[in-house]
C-alpha cells in the first residue's frame, strides 16, 4: 500500500450538519418547502397500500380472503408495504364505462374511465418514484463513470466520448426517448432504459470538467509523485468534489422525469392501459376536459389532480435543486 | 412602466385583431376536423379509410351501392350507365357514361377506363389493394419474381379491354360472384389518363411497362395532382389541411357546397370545442364516451345508429399456438396454457359462456350495440338470424371448464395472456370485462389483458404465437366471402393461424359458395358456416357497435344519405347548409 | 476567423453521419417485421408483410439499407415519410417555416422575459422579487406542457372564446392562399401577410400564435431567468463593478453599463441550449394545438417508427442546433475581446 497525500479538504471539514452548504440549505425556506413536498411524496409512496387499499387482484395475491377488507391494524396491508405484488400496480377499477364520475364515498378523487383516480396517483407515486431512482442511479453511475475515463485518460478516448456526447445532445432529448421506447416497446423498465441512455452525457461532461479541474492542482500532482494511482486519485479526490454538482443534477432530474413520463403517455407511448401511473391518468384526462354543454368545468377533477399532483412532484424537487445548487455554490456567499 | 403598457396594447391589438378574424364557417364552405392525415391521394394505392374520405368525392368509380345501402348489396349506376354478365360468370361489359369530364377539362373515355384497372394491375405491390381486382383478372393476388417476369401487355389487354363502340370490357381467369361489389371500391377509380401521362406516369403501353410493375404510387404525380371526375377538385394538400372545392364541370351537376377543408387535429379536445363553436361541421371521435361533452350543445347534432356493415369484431381462440412467451409456463400448472389448450371445446365453451355480452353492450359500448348469430355483419348475404350462439350464463361456464381437460383447468387454474392492439378503448375494456368474470368463476383463473402495438400483434397472429386476441375484421370489400374467408378459411385466411380451428370442411363450403352463381345458394352455404363455427365456438362473437357521427345541425342531408356499406358514409355533393 | 468557421462546419457532416448510423443501428433491434409495419397504414396490409419487407429491402443488412439511405440522400433525396405522407425534403420545407416562426416569436418573450426579471432579482437578492423569480422559474419547469396548454386552449378558445383554435391561419386565410389570391413568398405566414400588404391576415396569423406561444414561453422560460441571475451575481461581485461603484458612479448607471452587459455575456452561451429546449418544447406544443411544423411531424415519425422520417428530422435537429452553437461562438468571440479563434 501507497500512502496518499492527505486531503486538504480533509482535516478542516466539518461534520455534515454543520458544513458550510448545509447550513445554507437550512436557512432557506424555499429549500425546506421543497423538501417537504418530496418527504410528502416518499412517504405516500411507501404507505401506498395504507392510503390506497391494494384492489380485489392485489388483496387476492396478498392472501387475504375474498370479501373481506383487512384494516390497518391486521398485517396484510403491512406486508405490502414491503412486498407489493405486480397486481397491485393495477388501478381499481369500478366500471367499463369510460365516462367520468366525480368525486365521492367509493373513489374520493373520482373515476375515469372507470379507474379510481386517487388509486392511480397514490400508487402511481410509487411507480413515479421507482422510475425516479433507477433512472437517476443508473444516468449518475455511467455518466460518472464516461466522465472520469474521458478527463483522465485523456487523448482520443476523450475525443471520442465527448463526440458522442455532442451527438446525443444535438437532438431533442424527447424525440430520441420516442424513438427508444417506440422499438423497445413501451413499458416502465424500456421507458427508464431510454432515459438512461439519453441522459447520461449531461453528467458525464460535468464530471469530467471537475476531473480537468482538479487534475491541474498542485496537490494531485503531488499525491502522482508520491505514487496514488489514477483510480485512487480518481475515487479519493476527484468524486468527492463532484458530489455537489452530482447531487444536485441528480434532484432537478428527479424533477423532469414525470414530465418527460408523461409526455410520452400524452404521444401515446406510456404505460400499459390500467397500469398505476401519472402520465396514464392524464392521457385519459385529454378527452375529458371538457364538461358537457352547459356545465364546461364538470369534469374538472381528472385532469386536475393528476396535474397537480406532477405539478407538486416537479415543484419538490425543482425546488430542492435549486436550493442545493445555492448551497453548493462556491461563489454564492 | 413604458414597455408595460407597450405589452398590454400589443396583446389588446392581437385579440382584437383575432376577433374580427374569427368567424363561424361561411356558408358556402365545409370543413371537417379529421384525426389522421390520408396516406395518399393515388386511389390505385390506397388502402386505409382516412384516404378514402377525399378518394371518395375526387374520383368515381363505374358502379355504386343503391340507395342507403341496404345489405346484401345491390348496384347502382356511377360512371357505367349499364352492364352485363356472361352466363358463365367469365365475362362483364360495361357501358360508360357520356359527356363525363376529368377536372383537368379532359373528357372520360373507355381509353381513361381500361389504363385505369391497367395501371391498378401493374402497379400492385405490397401495400396495394389491386389484389383482390388482380386474382379474378391476372389468376393471382400478388406478384412474385415469376409472375413479374412474365406478365405481358397482352395479358393486361385480355383482361380489361375497349371494344369499337367504346364498351369496357372484363374477361375473367376464374368466375367471381364478389366482382361488382370489388368494383365498388374507390381504389377501383377512372383516372385522366391524357393528364397522367402528360404528368411522368406509365405511358399505358408495353414500351415502360416493366419499370411500373410493383411500383408504389404514394408519392406519385396523381397523388400530387389528381384530376378524377368526382364533384370536387383538390385545390391543395398542405401538412394541415386538404382544401376542395366544387367542380363546375361535374356530370350530375355543381354540388351545392363550394369549398370543403379537411382539417387535421390530432387533439380531441381541440376538436370538440370547434365543433361546438361551429368552426368545424363534422369532427372525429375518438370514442362514442366523447359525446357526452357534445349531446344538448346548441347547433350541434348526433346522427346515432349508423349500423356497421362491414366489420365484425371477435374474441380469437388459437387451438395451436405456436410456442412463445405468451403461454406462461406451456403446462397446466396455474401458471401458463399449453399450445392446445383451446383445442378442447369444453375450454372455448367456457369462454365464450363467460363473456358478458349485456353488460358489454350497457358499459363498453354505452347501450348501443347488437348481438350477432354468426361471423357476419347483420344482413349480409347468407346471415342467418335463426342461429343461436353460446351467450353469457355463469353455470354454464362453470360447468365447461370443470369438463375442461379432464378436470384438470378447474384443478390448477391458468395464467392466460389475451392481447389486443393498443390505442383502442373496446378491446381493452372488453377483455377486462372477461377477466373479471373469469376471476368470479374461479379465482385460479388469471387473465393477463396486454396491449401491444398493432404490428406486433399482427405479425404474431400471423405467426400462430397468439393465443387469444380481442380484434376486429374490417371487409377489404363489401362481400360475405371476404368475410368469412379472412376469418375461417384455415388456410390462406387474416386469420388461419390466430385460429388454427383446423376444420377443412369450411374451406370447402367456402370454395363451393365462390363457385356458384346462384345468390340463394350461396346464402345457405353461409349459414351453414355460420351454424358450423357457432357449433365447435371458433371464435367469441362480440356484439356490434353502432356508429355515430356528430355534425353541425345546419349540415343538411346528412342522415339522409348515409350508405353505410360506403368506406366513408356519405359522399359531400349530397350535402348542403 | 474563416478557419475556425470552416472547422465547426466541417464537424456538422461528422455529427449527422453518427447521429443517423446510431439510429439506424437501434432500428435493427427490431424484426423486419416491425420496421415494416412503418408502412402500413391499414391492418389489412398485413396479410402481404414478407412483399412489404422485400420492396423496401427491410431484410437487407443494416449496412446496405445505411448505405441506399446514405447514396440517395447524398442526392438530396432523403427518402419517403409515412409519418407525413410525403417526401421527407418536401416536409422538412414545407414545415420548418412554420416552427421557425413558433419559435422565434416564443424566444422573444423568453429572452425578455428572463434577462429582466434575471437582472432585477440579482439586484435584490434574497428579496422578495428574487424570491418570486425564482419560484417562478422553478414552476417553469415543473409545468407539463400538455396539461396546460390543454387547459389553455379551453379556456381561451372553449371558454372565453377570445382566441382561434387549431392551424395556423383561419380557414378563409387557408382558402385565400390555396387559391393564390394570397401569395405565399416565404413560408412564414406572417412575413407574407406584411409583403402582401394583409393586415387582417397578420392579425390573424398572429392570434393563432398567441396560445402555442405562451404555453411554449411558460415552460421554456426558466433557464435564461436562471442563467440570467446568476451571471449577474457573479458580475455584481466582480472587483471592477466594485471600483466603479467606489468611483462613484451612479448604482443604475453601473448595473446597466458595466454589469448587465457583462452578465448578457453569459446568457448568450445559452443560445445553443436554447434552440433545442424550444425544438422540444416544440415538439408537444405542435401537437396540442394542431400546429403544422417540424416537432409534431418528428414526434409522430418517432412513435410510428418511419425510418426516413426520423433520419429527416435528425438531419434537420443537429443541424439547428450546430449551427446555433457555432453562431454562439462567434458571436461570443465578436463581443468577448478576450476570446480568440483557434
Amino acid at each position: 500500500m501507497t500512502r496518499t497525500a492527505p486531503d486538504p479538504n480533509q482535516a478542516k471539514r466539518p461534520s455534515l450538519w454543520r458544513s458550510r452548504p448545509w447550513r445554507r440549505f437550512r436557512r432557506s425556506r424555499l429549500a425546506i418547502f421543497g423538501a417537504s413536498i418530496v418527504i410528502a411524496f416518499l412517504t405516500l409512496a411507501v404507505f401506498a397500500p395504507l392510503f390506497a387499499t391494494p384492489n380485489p387482484n392485489c388483496l387476492r395475491d396478498l392472501g387475504v380472503a375474498e370479501g373481506h377488507t383487512p384494516t390497518i391494524l391486521e398485517g396484510t396491508l403491512w406486508r405490502a408495504v414491503v412486498f407489493a405484488p405486480d397486481s397491485c400496480y393495477t388501478i381499481t377499477r369500478y366500471s367499463f364505462s369510460s365516462e367520468p364520475t366525480p368525486p365521492g364515498a367509493t373513489a374520493l378523487l373520482g373515476t375515469v374511465r372507470g379507474y379510481d383516480i386517487r388509486y392511480g396517483l397514490i400508487w402511481g407515486t410509487r411507480t413515479m418514484l421507482t422510475l425516479g431512482f433507477v433512472v437517476v442511479g443508473a444516468t449518475a453511475i455511467i455518466g460518472a463513470l464516461v466522465g472520469l475515463i474521458a478527463g483522465f485518460f485523456g487523448g482520443i478516448v476523450d475525443t471520442l466520448l465527448m463526440r458522442l456526447t455532442d451527438i446525443i445532445f444535438a437532438f431533442p432529448s424527447l424525440v430520441m426517448n420516442i424513438v427508444l421506447v417506440a422499438i423497445f416497446g413501451p413499458s416502465l423498465w424500456n421507458i427508464a432504459l431510454s432515459f438512461v441512455i439519453v441522459g447520461w452525457p449531461g453528467y458525464a461532461r460535468v464530471v469530467r470538467g471537475e476531473v480537468l479541474r482538479v487534475r491541474a492542482l498542485e496537490y494531485i500532482d503531488a499525491a502522482h509523485a508520491l505514487g496514488a494511482t489514477p483510480w485512487r486519485i480518481m475515487l479519493r479526490h476527484v468524486l468527492p468534489n463532484s458530489v455537489g454538482a452530482l447531487t444536485v443534477l441528480t434532484v432537478l432530474d428527479m424533477g423532469t422525469i414525470p414530465l418527460f413520463a408523461g409526455a410520452l403517455s400524452f404521444l401515446g407511448l406510456g404505460t400499459p392501459l390500467g397500469y398505476a401511473d401519472w402520465g396514464q391518468l392524464v392521457q385519459f384526462a385529454q378527452a375529458w376536459i371538457q364538461g358537457p354543454p352547459g356545465a364546461p368545468f364538470a369534469y374538472w377533477y381528472v385532469s386536475f389532480f393528476p396535474g397537480l399532483t406532477i405539478l407538486l412532484f416537479s415543484l419538490g424537487w425543482n425546488l430542492l435543486g435549486d436550493a442545493l445548487q445555492d448551497a453548493f455554490d462556491p461563489r454564492a456567499s | 412602466m413604458r414597455k408595460t403598457t407597450t405589452g398590454a396594447l400589443v396583446v389588446l391589438g392581437l385579440v382584437a385583431g383575432s376577433m374580427l378574424a374569427l368567424a363561424a364557417v361561411p356558408k358556402n364552405t365545409m370543413v371537417w376536423h379529421i384525426a389522421e392525415d390520408p396516406s395518399t391521394l393515388d386511389p390505385h394505392q390506397a388502402y386505409d379509410t382516412v384516404a378514402l374520405l377525399p378518394l371518395d368525392n375526387l374520383y368515381e368509380t363505374l358502379v355504386t351501392f343503391e340507395g342507403s345501402g341496404q345489405n346484401p348489396a345491390k348496384f347502382a349506376p356511377m360512371l357505367a350507365t349499364a352492364w352485363t354478365t356472361s352466363s358463365d360468370g367469365l365475362k362483364y361489359g360495361f357501358t360508360l357514361r357520356q359527356g363525363v369530364k376529368f377536372h383537368s377539362g379532359n373528357p372520360m373515355t373507355c381509353d381513361d377506363a381500361a389504363y385505369s384497372f391497367r395501371r391498378l394491375l401493374v402497379s400492385n405491390n405490397g401495400e396495394s389493394p389491386a389484389w383482390f381486382v388482380s386474382l379474378p383478372l391476372l389468376g393471382f393476388d400478388y406478384f412474385d419474381d415469376q409472375t413479374k417476369a412474365k406478365l405481358r401487355f397482352a395479358d393486361l389487354e385480355k383482361a380489361v379491354v375497349c371494344d369499337k363502340d367504346g364498351k369496357l370490357n372484363f374477361t375473367l381467369k376464374t368466375r367471381d360472384p364478389a366482382f361488382l361489389a370489388k368494383l365498388r371500391v374507390s381504389s377501383n377509380a377512372i383516372v385522366d389518363s391524357k393528364y397522367a401521362i402528360a404528368g411522368g406516369e406509365w405511358s399505358g403501353t408495353s414500351s415502360d411497362l416493366k419499370t411500373w410493375i410493383g411500383k408504389n404510387l404514394a408519392d406519385s404525380y396523381l397523388s400530387k395532382n389528381p384530376s378524377g371526375t368526382g364533384a370536387y377538385r383538390l385545390l391543395k394538400r398542405d401538412p394541415e389541411q386538404l382544401i376542395f372545392r366544387a367542380f363546375d364541370a361535374y356530370w350530375g351537376g355543381k354540388p351545392k357546397i363550394e369549398n370543403v377543408i379537411l382539417k387535421k387535429v390530432e387533439n380531441e379536445a381541440g376538436r370538440i370545442i370547434a365543433l361546438q363553436k361551429g368552426d368545424a361541421d363534422l369532427i372525429a371521435l375518438d370514442a362514442r364516451a366523447s359525446l357526452k361533452q357534445l349531446i344538448g350543445a346548441a347547433g350541434v347534432r348526433i346522427v346515432d345508429n349508423v349500423p356497421s356493415a362491414t366489420a365484425v369484431r371477435m374474441i380469437t381462440m388459437n387451438q395451436n399456438v405456436v410456442a412463445s412467451d405468451l403461454l406462461g409456463s406451456g403446462k397446466l400448472d396455474g401458471k401458463g396454457i399449453t399450445a392446445k389448450f383451446f383445442s378442447d371445446i369444453h375450454v372455448r365453451r367456457g369462454f365464450a359462456s363467460a363473456f358478458d355480452n349485456g353488460r358489454y353492450i350497457k358499459e363498453v359500448l354505452g347501450g348501443k350495440g347488437q348481438n350477432r348469430t354468426m361471423g357476419l355483419p347483420e344482413g349480409d348475404l347468407g346471415y342467418d338470424k335463426s342461429l343461436k350462439p353460446l351467450t353469457f350464463n355463469l353455470e354454464r361456464a362453470k360447468a365447461e371448464f370443470k369438463l375442461a381437460w379432464g378436470g384438470q383447468v378447474w384443478k390448477n387454474g391458468f395464467t392466460l395472456v389475451a392481447s389486443h392492439s393498443a390505442g383502442v378503448q373496446i378491446y381493452q375494456s372488453g377483455l377486462e370485462l372477461l377477466k373479471s368474470t373469469l376471476e368470479q368463476i374461479n379465482p385460479k383463473f388469471k387473465l393477463t389483458v396486454r396491449a401491444r402495438q398493432t404490428g406486433a400483434e399482427s405479425e404474431d397472429g400471423a405467426a400462430g404465437k397468439v393465443p387469444m386476441s380481442f380484434t376486429s375484421w374490417l371487409a377489404d370489400y363489401p362481400d360475405s366471402d371476404n368475410m368469412l374467408r379472412s376469418i375461417y378459411a384455415t388456410k390462406g385466411g387474416y386469420y388461419s393461424r390466430w385460429l388454427n380451428h383446423g376444420d377443412a370442411k369450411i374451406d370447402a363450403l367456402l370454395a363451393q359458395a365462390y363457385a356458384t352463381g346462384d345468390a340463394a345458394k350461396r346464402a345457405a352455404l353461409y349459414a351453414q358456416i355460420g351454424q358450423r363455427t357457432n357449433d365447435a365456438v371458433t371464435t367469441i362473437l362480440v356484439p356490434a357497435d353502432l356508429g355515430f357521427r356528430a355534425i353541425r345541425s345546419d349540415l343538411l342531408g346528412f342522415a339522409d344519405s348515409i350508405n353505410p356499406l360506403l368506406s366513408t358514409d356519405v359522399r359531400w355533393k349530397d350535402l348542403s347548409k | 476567423m474563416l478557419i475556425f468557421l470552416l472547422r465547426r462546419l466541417a464537424s456538422l457532416p461528422l455529427v449527422l453521419l453518427a447521429i443517423t448510423l446510431l439510429i439506424v443501428l437501434t432500428m435493427q433491434l427490431l424484426s423486419p417485421e416491425k420496421r415494416a409495419g412503418a408502412f402500413i397504414r391499414d391492418p389489412r396490409q398485413f396479410r402481404n408483410i414478407q412483399q412489404v419487407i422485400r420492396e423496401n429491402g427491410l431484410d437487407q443488412p443494416f449496412y446496405v439499407q445505411y448505405g441506399r439511405w446514405l447514396s440517395q440522400a447524398a442526392s438530396g433525396n432523403l427518402g419517403f415519410s409515412k409519418a407525413s405522407n410525403q417526401p421527407v425534403l418536401d416536409t422538412i420545407l414545407e414545415r420548418l417555416p412554420a416552427t421557425i416562426e413558433l419559435t422565434v416569436l416564443a424566444s422573444l418573450p423568453i429572452i425578455a422575459f428572463g434577462v429582466w426579471l434575471g437582472t432585477l432579482a440579482a439586484l435584490q437578492k434574497n428579496r422578495l422579487v428574487d424570491q418570486i423569480a425564482r419560484v417562478l422559474a422553478v414552476l417553469s419547469y415543473s409545468l407539463p406542457t400538455f396539461v396546460l396548454g390543454i387547459w389553455l386552449l379551453v379556456i381561451f378558445y372553449g371558454g372565453l372564446n377570445l382566441l382561434p383554435g387549431a392551424g395556423r391561419v383561419s380557414d378563409e386565410t387557408s382558402i385565400l392562399l390555396a387559391t393564390g389570391d394570397l401569395k405565399s413568398y416565404t413560408g412564414f405566414i406572417t412575413l407574407d401577410a406584411l409583403l402582401s400588404g394583409r393586415l387582417d391576415v397578420l392579425f390573424d396569423a398572429l392570434a393563432h400564435l398567441l396560445l402555442p406561444v405562451v404555453t411554449l414561453t411558460v415552460v421554456s422560460s426558466a433557464q435564461i431567468l436562471k442563467a440570467m441571475r446568476a451571471a449577474m451575481l457573479e458580475v455584481l461581485a466582480a472587483d471592477y463593478v466594485r471600483t466603479a461603484h467606489a468611483k462613484g458612479l451612479s448604482p443604475g448607471r453601473v448595473n446597466l453599463k458595466h454589469a448587465r452587459r457583462n452578465a448578457l455575456l453569459t446568457v448568450v452561451t445559452l443560445a445553443g441550449v436554447t434552440v433545442s429546449g424550444l425544438l422540444q418544447g416544440a415538439i408537444l406544443v405542435e401537437a396540442i394545438f394542431a400546429y403544422p411544423g417540424i416537432g409534431s411531424w418528428g414526434a409522430k415519425a418517432a412513435t410510428m417508427l418511419d425510418f426516413p422520417g426520423v433520419l429527416g428530422f435528425a438531419l434537420v435537429a443537429a443541424l439547428l442546433t450546430v449551427t446555433a452553437n457555432t453562431v454562439v461562438d462567434v458571436l461570443y468571440a465578436l463581443i468577448d475581446p478576450r476570446v480568440r479563434f483557434e
